[in-house]
């Protein structure tokens, strides 16, 4: 019996056959590069007719052939403009599974049928509107257009249309994972050098985002993608607008409740980036314990957390805070132990670092609170220096994706406030269960064993 | 993409084969209609006291929207009404459709400043309120024209709708040639203003940063010769800003030539007294045979 390794007959056909279509491939592309150069080749130089419009030096301007030849060599830079050109019709992509449904719209997973690239796509809910094409929709559109150079922004491929101009789909690039369906898969949450990961991830993103004068307005858990690369992107712009200096007055009502900033919930309607900060505050300690940090039943229930966690605000750790709308209508106990920060206590693992960067996204006076760039490279920096350093992306866990195949399970977090008038926190509210059991809190140090960090 | 400094721009095939020229429109009604829409879109811009921004990111969609489609396909005023509702959605200053179409009714019937408007040869007219008035059927079959236009608009460009302007770079690039002077800025402006009614479609056909350094050059040039300015800028400034002399030579060009164009089409549409420009598709098709 001769080796199954042993060339046969077939074999040293197949080889031969191989090494004839490697000639001929080779002699096509000798035959192209002749043709390219034969191309290429110099064409007698047409005198130059161009004026000299920027004589170099008095000395260099005599001997003119020089000067003209440097002028000729110095190109204008030329911006990259795309096409004008119509939208696709939504059949070039085949519909595979429904990813999920929000209130503007339905994810689903579909295959781009002429590259076959698996992509997301999201169809807008246009039958009610009645003002035209939503100045949302508009805004989630040109926004995500601009940040299409950000690699921690999830990508926007085109725009599509079915029959009807009632029928638009917005085509992005598919993200396996969210982080909140990833917390419920996870049997335990993220080491601190994975989360470091993660929330450069975000900051970074973000800090683009604002210095393209985008709020992205909806920051939270389940808008973060987690690709199978540990590549973090931000997702649903659904909230998302331009801003500018001087600020324009903007809605109240933006942010998922749980990630809303003070300022917001207390009425204010000239905030700017600070709020996306503040949601990355949440997010922060949210990928530490995989619960979201402060879950609020409602507006006043969310203010009544909020100072339960970081204390009372006081003319000094935010000057001006009585002057806001909603704040007036709020009774609270005035103690000393009322303006306590309970963060450290909180989160009793966490390096004095990270409780400082903690804190620096979690500063109820927007005016205080760190900046994107602050919190990376600023004061924030340390934080990042210190072990255990970041994990590389390459080296996060990998997990099966939900969204690319079953079912996916309803989860109980708010939804993104949608449009309509802000409720106003009126009258006598007295901010109920604020400082309940608080004998029952544990003043010291937590434990948790952990294995790695 | 979206950028400050780049704009999706018309490419040379689109340019030739003109949709509504294809449809029978001949060349030189075709460019007086895109004329009288632009000139629409700013005289109701000015009534419904929109900033220039949203003006002229109208008139760059409405461009934009018949570079690919005919005039014979989607009528004027529709797509006057569409790019001007979707321009103050872009631009963060969304009027009402009702405002909308008042403002265009009255500048249609009424005499008034704008180029477009009738000459007012009786006072009459001027008192008669009913000429301008939009009954609330009138009303409601407008606006569901306009709001399927602005798909349509949306659809054409594939949701491009971005709109980078020159206004802003203008001063920029004062500031930088240390010219930064009220009158030559407002000059400057002006220009632009001028070149977004040019039949040549510059906003289409040039990216932004070439647009200001041509309107900056004349604006030099011309307070120059009034002697008013003292702007006396360096040999060859705009190859610093990436503008080359044969394109420079080019706008310049287009920039001067669009006063007499407003001029000629002003008299055009004045000298026929009552019946207008032909907004809607029935009109432009009793102007077609008239002129065929």
């Amino acid at each position: 019996m001769s080796s199954r390794w042993a060339d046969t007959a077939e074999d040293r056909e197949h080889a031969q056959r191989l090494k004839a279509e490697k000639a001929a491939r080779k002699a096509a592309k000798e035959e192209a590069r002749r043709r390219r150069e034969a191309a290429a080749a110099p064409p007698p130089t047409p005198p130059t007719k161009k004026r000299r419009t920027n004589p170099s030096s008095p000395s260099a301007s005599s001997n003119s052939a020089t000067t003209t030849s440097t002028t000729a060599t110095s190109k204008p830079l030329r911006f990259p403009a795309p096409e004008i050109a119509a939208c696709r019709h939504v059949d070039t992509y085949e519909p595979l599974n429904r990813i999920e449904e929000g209130s503007y719209g339905i994810v689903s997973r579909a295959r781009d049928t002429e590259t076959g690239e698996i992509v997301a796509l999201k169809r807008l809910k246009l039958e009610r509107e009645t003002d035209g094409f939503p100045i949302t929709s508009l805004r989630e559109i040109r926004t995500l257009m601009a940040a299409r150079r950000c690699e921690g922004v999830v990508g926007l491929r085109e725009v599509v249309m079915g029959d009807s101009l009632k029928d638009v789909y917005i085509v992005m690039d598919f993200i396996p994972h969210d982080l909140k369906t990833l917390f419920d898969d996870m049997p335990e949450p993220f080491l601190l050098s994975e989360t470091k990961t993660l929330l450069h991830q975000l900051l970074t993103a973000v800090s683009f985002l604002h210095s393209h004068w985008i709020l992205h307005r909806d920051l939270k858990t389940s808008n973060l993608l987690l690709s199978h690369t540990g590549q973090l992107k931000i997702a649903d712009f659904g909230l998302a607008r331009f801003y500018g200096d001087p600020r324009p007055p903007l809605t109240q009502l933006v942010v998922t409740l749980w990630y809303r900033a003070p300022e917001l919930l207390l009425g204010g309607t000239t905030y700017g980036p600070e709020i996306d900060l503040w949601s990355c505050g949440c997010i922060f300690a949210e990928l530490m314990t995989r619960e979201p940090l402060l879950q609020g039943k409602n507006e006043i229930d969310q203010v009544a957390q909020i100072f339960q966690l970081l204390g009372v605000p006081t003319e000094e750790s935010w000057p001006g805070w009585r002057a806001m709308p909603n704040s007036k209508g709020l009774t609270y106990p005035k103690t000393q132990a009322t303006v306590k920060n309970h963060l450290r206590t909180r989160f009793p693992l966490l390096t004095a670092k990270g409780v400082e960067l903690l804190d620096g996204l979690l500063k109820m006076d927007p005016k205080q609170r760190w900046s994107a760039e602050e919190a990376l490279s600023g004061r924030g920096k340390t934080f990042w220096m210190e072990e255990p350093r970041m994990k590389r992306r390459e080296m996060l866990p990998t997990w099966p994706s939900k969204a690319s195949g079953e079912k996916r399970r309803k989860r109980g977090s708010p939804g993104a406030p949608v449009r309509g008038d802000a409720p106003v926190l009126e009258g006598n509210l007295e901010v109920k269960g604020l400082f309940d059991g608080e004998e029952e809190e544990v003043a010291g140090a937590g434990f948790a064993l952990r294995m790695g960090r | 993409m979206v950028s400050i400094l780049s704009n999706p721009l018309a490419t040379p095939s689109q340019l030739l084969a003109n949709q509504t020229e294809a449809d029978g429109v001949p060349s030189s009604l075709s460019k007086s209609l895109l004329w009288a829409g632009s000139t629409l879109i700013q005289s109701a811009g000015i009534l419904l006291r929109l900033p220039q921004t949203t003006i002229a990111t109208a008139i760059v969609l409405l461009q934009r929207f018949y570079l690919v489609r005919s005039l014979r396909s989607s009528p004027l005023l529709d797509s006057v009404h569409a790019a001007v509702f979707l321009s103050s959605k872009l631009t963060e200053h969304p009027v009402k459709p009702r405002s909308l179409i008042n403002v265009t009714t009255y500048l249609q019937h009424c005499p008034s400043p704008s180029p477009i408007s009738p000459v007012s040869d009786n006072e009459q007219a001027l008192q008669d309120p009913d000429s301008y008035f939009v009954s609330e059927h009138e009303y409601y079959a407008q606006r569901t024209r306009m709001l399927d236009t602005e798909a349509e608009m949306l659809k054409a460009f594939g949701f491009q709708s971005w709109c980078a302007l020159p206004y802003t770079l203008v001063l920029n690039y004062a500031q930088a040639l240390d010219c930064l002077d009220e009158s030559l800025v407002r000059r400057a402006i002006a220009y632009l203003n001028d070149a977004l009614m040019a039949p040549s479609l510059v906003f289409l056909t040039h990216q932004p940063h070439m647009l200001a350094v041509a309107a900056l050059y004349l604006a030099a040039r011309s307070e120059g010769e009034s002697g008013g300015g003292s702007a006396k800028l360096p040999e060859g400034w705009w190859e610093v800003f990436d503008v080359e002399r044969e394109e420079l030579g080019f706008l310049v060009a287009v920039f001067e030539g669009a006063a007499k164009f407003v001029e000629e089409q002003t008299g055009r549409w004045k000298r026929r007294g009552g019946k207008g420009v032909p907004w809607d598709l029935e009109a432009l098709e009793e102007e077609l045979q008239f002129h065929g």
